[in-house]
């Protein structure tokens, strides 16, 4: 017997569900011979925040489309608390989406807009009118129930649409880019809401960004996705801190990388990589210092290290005594960080960030450069 | 020494200035012409109108004496409204079908085939239009369909000629009616609504009714409007496809005009476009409303 389908996730006003983790296995997406997303495996806790993050184009709101059900697999799998979906029409799914243009319903109200799914699922009367209440006051938007959409700001239309999505009580809910219309302030003040809201409902949020501070914020979890495939899932503190690809030091935040297979490959075994770009050594001595200790300290099969910025240090070298020394090019003073960039024989130059107050190295001082082997990173895999 | 600076724009030449000046007056005179025209024909055709008759009096005044408001008239009315209200419903509701369709196969060469169709009526002449749909229209299961219909109906007045004139007159305003719905449609599409409303559980007709016929709706309301207006006043199809039975009030008009009636022409087109305006106004009133709660989302900061 089929189920109906505006009754198939109707939820007895009592009882909330419990939320479900969501599962990718092979999932595949082609258009013709383009393919959009590759063979995604993927794993996300139930009542967790994930982030899948990624530059534009790279399949992360295909993968979002084809978990809610608007977007047909090509091949794969997907699971929501282990019941396989894919062929299941969207609104018999247990999921619901929050678009990147919010979506509203223009011709209803606030509390019609949240009621809208309630609704259509035959909840009547009173148990609708405090279900709306009750989400309302959850997004801090009680006393604008009766206000046209149109009459709203852009942050207030935003939690609309998020107390629509969670109406339903959907087991996960579906976050497609929805603070990138906002302006920097309101986005900030709505990141900390929507992570809010996740805690206070318990709800499993998979959300799509291109911007990685969000990600990184807010999120449990931060999945990395590049030409449709994951290239690096956990938490946000082990994806920056860890990054296993030269892609995702580079798409989370600043890094320096430098590789050891391009020294070797030119000018004689002096060359060298800063960043995407391979460079050749102006200064063997140097250069071949800093690839030394990084071959010695923290060895990378592939040869091919990353380094933050701010896990580089600076020091003094009067003596002339560190194991690998540099010379300051540019200094740029951000208020509560001063970026260096330090000529260490490539190329490029290693980019510093010193954190507090000190004074500052000005440009030519030669200083000591200072690496942590703990806060180095091999990398896996070839360029970017 | 000091110096001034002015906000003024400077002069590059002053046959520019010139030419600026007269280029627009000149780009409106032909159709400034066209209307005059048009409005010194509705002069003579009121001064006509209300030329001394025969008793003396005002010839209008003359022509409601002698009956051109008369029962008849009143039935001819009754039916150019419920034709011309079938025909703009209809044919907006076809058309709201058929934008929901073209935006949800979103096919290039589908889209083409039928703009080519919804425009067909535009460049057929009437006459071959009206004799071709009377062809199909005289085939045995439509012929039938339209009776059942029609005795159906007929304790409303609605005959099987009064129904087949509605559809006819809904093709005819077809080009009128599904241009701007499936540019509004196309524009709720990118709203995401659908989508939406989908997602939160309703199912297709649930969402057409409570999601995009509402978004529709202003649209429609004008678009039908305007069907309605024309409708009212035509004359070809009903006489053709009603075989002379269902007769409009332009058609009356028309007779009054061939016989050189022009007060009773005068009276019957001034009440003509009296209901006509009764029946609009309320629905560009409504979709202005409508309009103005279905605005889509203005971006504001907090």
């Amino acid at each position: 017997m089929s189920i109906p389908a505006e009754t198939a996730r109707t939820v007895p006003p009592d009882a909330r569900p419990e939320p479900q983790g969501v599962t990718l296995r092979g999932l595949r997406k082609t258009y013709g011979t383009a393919v959009a997303v590759g063979g995604v495996d993927l794993d996300i806790e139930a009542g967790r925040f994930a982030a899948i993050l990624g530059p534009s184009g790279c399949g992360k709101s295909t993968v979002l489309g084809m978990i809610g059900g608007f977007v047909e697999p090509t091949g794969g799998e997907i699971l929501i608390g282990g019941r396989p979906i894919v062929g299941v029409p969207p609104e018999r799914r247990p999921t619901a989406m929050v678009f990147q243009t919010l979506a509203l319903f223009p011709h209803l109200t606030v509390a019609g807009n949240v009621a809208f799914g309630l609704r259509v699922r035959g909840v009547r009367g009173n148990a609708v009118a405090e279900r709306v209440r009750e989400l309302l006051d959850l997004v801090q938007l009680g006393p604008l129930a009766g206000r046209r959409i149109s009459e709203l700001s852009g942050g207030q239309q935003q939690r609309v649409a998020i107390a629509r999505a969670l109406a339903v009580e959907p087991a996960v809910l579906l976050l497609d880019e929805p603070l990138s219309a906002l302006d920097a302030q309101l986005r900030k003040q709505m990141q900390i809401e929507l992570r809010s809201i996740q805690q206070r409902t318990a709800t499993t949020f998979v959300y799509v960004t291109h911007d990685q501070q969000e990600a990184m914020s807010m999120a449990d979890q931060v999945v990395v996705m590049r030409e449709g495939a994951v290239e690096q899932s956990g938490s946000p503190l082990e994806v920056y801190t860890r990054p296993r690809t030269e892609f995702v030091a580079r798409f989370l935040g600043d890094a320096n990388v430098i590789s050891s297979a391009s020294a070797s490959a030119s000018a004689s075994g002096s060359g060298m990589a800063l960043g995407s770009g391979t460079a050749s050594v102006s200064r063997l001595g140097e250069s071949a210092a800093i690839v030394r200790w990084l071959r010695t300290e923290v060895p990378a099969t592939g040869g091919r290290w990353a380094i933050r910025p701010e896990a580089v240090t600076l020091t003094d070298d009067p003596g002339d005594t560190a194991p690998i020394r540099g010379t300051v090019v540019r200094s740029t003073y951000y208020g509560a960080t001063v970026r260096y960039e330090v000529e260490v024989g490539l190329e490029e130059p290693l980019v510093v960030v010193v954190a507090g107050e000190h004074i500052p190295w000005p440009v030519g001082a030669v200083v000591g450069v200072g690496l942590d082997p703990r806060r180095v990173v091999p990398l896996q895999d070839g360029p970017a | 020494m000091t110096t001034r600076t002015t906000a003024r724009p400077v002069r590059t030449g002053r046959r520019k200035a010139g030419r600026a000046r007269w280029l627009p007056g000149a780009l409106m005179t032909p159709p400034l012409l066209l209307f005059g025209a048009l409005l010194l024909a509705v002069v003579l055709f009121v001064y006509r109108a209300f030329a001394p008759g025969t008793t003396g009096e005002s010839g209008v005044v003359e022509a409601v004496g002698a009956g051109a408001l008369d029962l008849f008239y009143w039935e001819a009315m009754l039916r150019t409204v419920l034709v011309s209200l079938g025909a703009s419903a209809l044919s907006c509701l076809i058309s709201l079908l058929v934008a929901s369709a073209l935006v949800a196969v979103d096919r290039r060469s589908v889209t083409a085939v039928t703009m080519a169709l919804l425009f067909s009526p535009l460049v057929v002449s009437m006459a071959v239009r009206g004799y071709g749909w009377l062809l199909i229209l005289d085939q045995p299961p439509v012929a039938h369909s339209l009776d059942a219909a029609g005795s159906l109906l007929g304790f409303l007045g609605v005959s099987s000629g009064l129904l087949a004139t509605v559809v006819v007159l809904a093709h005819a305003m077809m080009p009128i009616t599904a241009f701007p719905l499936i540019a509004r449609m196309r524009e709720i599409h990118g709203l995401q609504v659908n989508r939406a409303a989908r997602d939160l559980g309703a199912g297709s007709s649930r969402v057409f009714w409570r999601v995009t016929v509402p978004l529709a709706a202003p649209a429609a309301l004008r678009v039908g409007a305007l069907a309605f207006g024309l409708s009212m006043g035509a004359f070809g199809i009903p006489a053709i496809i009603g075989r002379g039975r269902v007769q409009m009030v332009s058609e009356l008009v028309y007779q009054n005009l061939l016989a050189v009636n022009w007060p009773t022409a005068f009276v019957r087109l001034a009440v003509l476009l009296l209901v006509t305006a009764v029946v609009v106004t309320p629905l560009f009133t409504l979709a202005k409303r409508l309009g103005r709660q279905a605005a889509p989302r203005r971006e504001r900061s907090a």
